[in-house]
């Protein structure tokens, strides 16, 4: 009988010890992995998953977690940054502690056409958002973005409409540029 | 009360509410009474026929229902092996709990268990004390014990129900708000938190095979 048992407690072992690998070196690791490349697919403008900062549309601006973690699920969420709301003239001020020029312009383009529509369709009573990098900042207000897109940015507030009138277009360099001309003009 | 009275009451002292113990006293009492009487006829002194009689007494412990003498290194090899056998099962059944964040916790503590469980039983499968010791176990005790962790056991359970219930629902219920699962892996996460308490069945299952060991490993004198 003890012999027995301790066979059974040998085969254990071994299914055991086979299961934590597998869970620990096999399962985990790989849904680590898809983690992994889905921060990455957040911070890119053209795969950030707009399923993840729906989720985050308020009606005030003055939500300070909101704010905060709505803007931590979009690109450049990766760039340190501070945020101000000022509930005076209702504007959402972000200010990143990276230049420009080490981001690089192109990715900060596209990432502030991105982040500002995302902004003005999810807050209802946000009026402007400035974006300050050092040495540059770049303002829009929500009439800059609804006149950009005809419509007003709380009914691209779904899946389809983001994906055809927001995302997919940012793909085209020249559209980005054109964009974010008609969004923040030259910056100061 | 003389002193044969007094040293059989110490004796019973710790049964003496037990059924039949008093019976079982004034036998003892009257047994060794005739002993020393039959030794002071043959010429002894009182203290000698004392001596002698209370020395071929043995282990009273034993003439008491539910005590049983059990071979002391065999039990002890063959509980540690079982707490090994007993941890192992629910520390395999939570392995995949690794993927759910109540379920880290709950493996973490088994992997320990199983460590120490481990070391004890090889610690006693290779240590050299003698399989001819034995010792005189209170059966009855063990049982009332088993019965008292089961009893704990199931009061653990209700209580981590009911804050494991609570951590999900409670808000819903209050602020009457329909109950929302998101997904098969909220759904996986909810039932591993519901569930996860009663894999702990192992700790009273081994304390009700501590009892059913301890009666079957009896050695008769």
């Amino acid at each position: 009988m003890t012999k027995r048992r301790n066979a059974l407690i040998i085969v254990l072992l071994i299914i055991g010890v086979i299961a934590f690998c597998f869970v620990q070196f096999g399962v985990k690791a790989k849904i680590r992995q898809q983690q992994q490349a889905y921060q990455v697919a957040q911070l890119n403008p053209l795969t950030n998953d707009f399923e993840s900062i729906v989720k985050f549309k308020n009606p005030y601006m003055g939500n300070n977690s909101n704010d905060g973690n709505l803007n931590a699920n979009l690109p450049l969420a990766n760039v340190p940054h501070t945020f101000v709301i000022d509930p005076q003239t209702r504007e959402l001020d972000i200010r990143y502690t990276e230049t420009v020029q080490d981001i690089g312009l192109a990715k900060v383009q596209s990432s502030l056409v991105y982040n500002a529509t995302a902004n003005f369709a999810l807050i209802d009573n946000l009026d402007s958002m400035k974006f300050e990098f050092p040495g540059t900042s770049y303002h829009v207000t929500r009439e800059q973005v609804q006149s950009w897109y005809g419509v007003a940015p709380a009914t691209l507030a779904n899946q389809t409409a983001w994906k055809q009138n927001v995302q997919s277009k940012l793909a085209n360099p020249q559209y980005v540029k054109n964009t974010f001309k008609a969004f923040f003009g030259g910056g100061s | 009360m003389n002193d044969l009275e007094r040293y059989v009451n110490r004796l019973f002292a710790k049964y003496k509410h037990k059924k039949g113990v008093l019976e079982l006293r004034d036998e003892v009492l009257a047994n060794l009474q005739a002993r020393i009487d039959d030794e002071m006829s043959e010429g002894a002194s009182y203290q000698v026929a004392f001596d002698h009689a209370v020395k071929s007494l043995g282990n009273v412990e034993l003439l008491i229902e539910g005590h049983g003498r059990v071979p002391l290194n065999p039990l002890k090899r063959e509980l540690a092996q079982l707490a090994v056998l007993y941890t192992l099962i629910p520390w395999i059944i939570t392995i995949p709990c690794w993927l759910f964040h109540s379920g880290v916790l709950a493996n973490t503590a088994l992997t320990l268990l199983l460590v120490i469980v481990g070391v004890v039983y090889i610690t006693l499968l290779f240590s050299r004390a003698s399989d001819e010791t034995t010792r005189v176990i209170n059966v009855e005790r063990l049982r009332n014990i088993a019965r008292v962790v089961w009893v704990l056991w199931g009061v653990y359970v209700v209580i981590s129900e009911c804050f494991a219930l609570g951590a999900w629902f409670a808000s819903n219920i209050w602020f009457n708000r329909a109950i929302h699962i998101d997904g098969p892996y909220m759904f996986a996460d909810l039932a591993v938190s519901v569930l996860l308490p009663f894999v702990s069945v192992f700790i009273p299952l081994y304390f009700m095979r501590i009892h059913r060991l301890v009666q079957t490993r009896g050695v008769s004198e």
